[in-house]
């Protein structure tokens, strides 16, 4: 935005949870697009699914799982396009939803941004109890969100986390990206043992 | 009286003409008997504002956002209005307004629709 600052857009996916060590890995749709190929977002059964992903600036009414980040930083054709290709690429990551999404206008000659967490409905805590860990934040640069997904998980690992919950994603200005999370450790069965 | 119904067809594709005397009853869809409302008049009931999330649930319908001459801010906001009402909006969150540096520089407004999950039908 020229002449004045970005404005912070923090969106925490309160319900959201992101688990450590079982769970496929949280990836950005990018990541799963090259490993589909360039084709995947042209995929019938992905235009199909895509159809069905909801879009909420908020979060979802159900316990759900994190998937990735999803965002649309490239020029498009239009804005309904851009929200389109945002919900192709949540559906590559078998989402149901985009939750906290954020929308900055480019200026002249700038590229539109929009952006959000891809989630599904899951409960991967199940009433489990949990210790926490500590809150851990990475920051990576635009564009490399995957990044700092992959260091946010391999620090809750190192922690002897199996869970991240309150997973947040900060698009802060032009240039950075940023990536909080609580580290936690949720015990196998509903009540701790004593 | 004789009461005259006359159902005149036309070319193939044309739409049938019918002639309905007075005093008969007509079938009329409800929506079709109200005046029709300007893009403008839909556009009135939008709530347009900066915040990014309202304490009610919200879906997004679109990306909606409005460029004008500068000066002209005020139509500016009545388009944005009217082209979130046009995705069948109730609200349009997190709008930003650019206002032109140059004078020959548009003004730009721009946010997401939203629709209430909420709203009673």
């Amino acid at each position: 935005m020229r002449g004045k600052p970005w404005v912070a857009a923090l969106f925490l996916a309160t319900s959201a949870l992101f688990a450590v060590g079982c769970a496929p890995a949280m990836r950005s749709a990018h990541h799963a697009e090259e490993a589909r190929g360039n084709d995947a977002l042209s995929d019938p059964a992905v235009v199909a699914a895509a159809s069905r992903v909801r879009v909420i600036p908020g979060k979802l009414d159900c316990a759900s799982e994190l998937l990735g980040l999803v965002d649309v930083h490239e020029h498009v054709d239009s804005q309904a396009a851009a929200l389109e290709l945002l919900k192709r690429r949540a559906a590559v990551l078998g989402a149901d939803a985009v939750t906290g999404v954020e929308f900055e206008h480019g200026e002249a000659g700038e590229a539109t941004h929009l952006s959000g967490s891809a989630v599904r409905c899951k409960d991967l805590l199940r009433g489990r109890r949990y210790d926490v860990l500590g809150k851990i934040e990475v920051t990576a640069a635009m564009d490399r969100e995957d990044e700092a997904l992959a260091e946010l998980k391999a620090r809750a690992r190192a922690r002897g986390a199996n869970l991240i919950i309150d997973v947040g994603f900060e698009h802060g200005d032009a240039t950075t990206t940023r990536v909080v999370g609580t580290a936690v450790r949720a015990f196998e069965s509903p009540t701790p043992s004593p | 009286m004789i009461a005259l119904g006359l159902m005149a067809c036309g070319a193939e594709g044309e739409s049938p003409i019918v002639l309905v005397p007075a005093g008969v009853a007509y079938p009329v869809r409800a929506e079709a008997a109200l005046p029709p409302q300007s893009a403008a008049e839909n556009g009135a009931r939008v709530l347009v504002t900066p915040a990014r999330r309202l304490e009610r649930p919200t879906e997004v319908v679109g990306v909606v956002d409005a460029h004008e001459a500068s000066g002209n801010e005020s139509a500016a906001l009545a388009t944005l209005r009217a082209r979130a009402a046009s995705l069948g909006a109730d609200a349009v969150l997190g709008v930003e307004f650019r206002h032109a540096e140059e004078n020959h520089e548009p003004v730009h407004l721009s946010g997401l629709a939203v629709r209430y999950l909420d709203r009673t039908p």
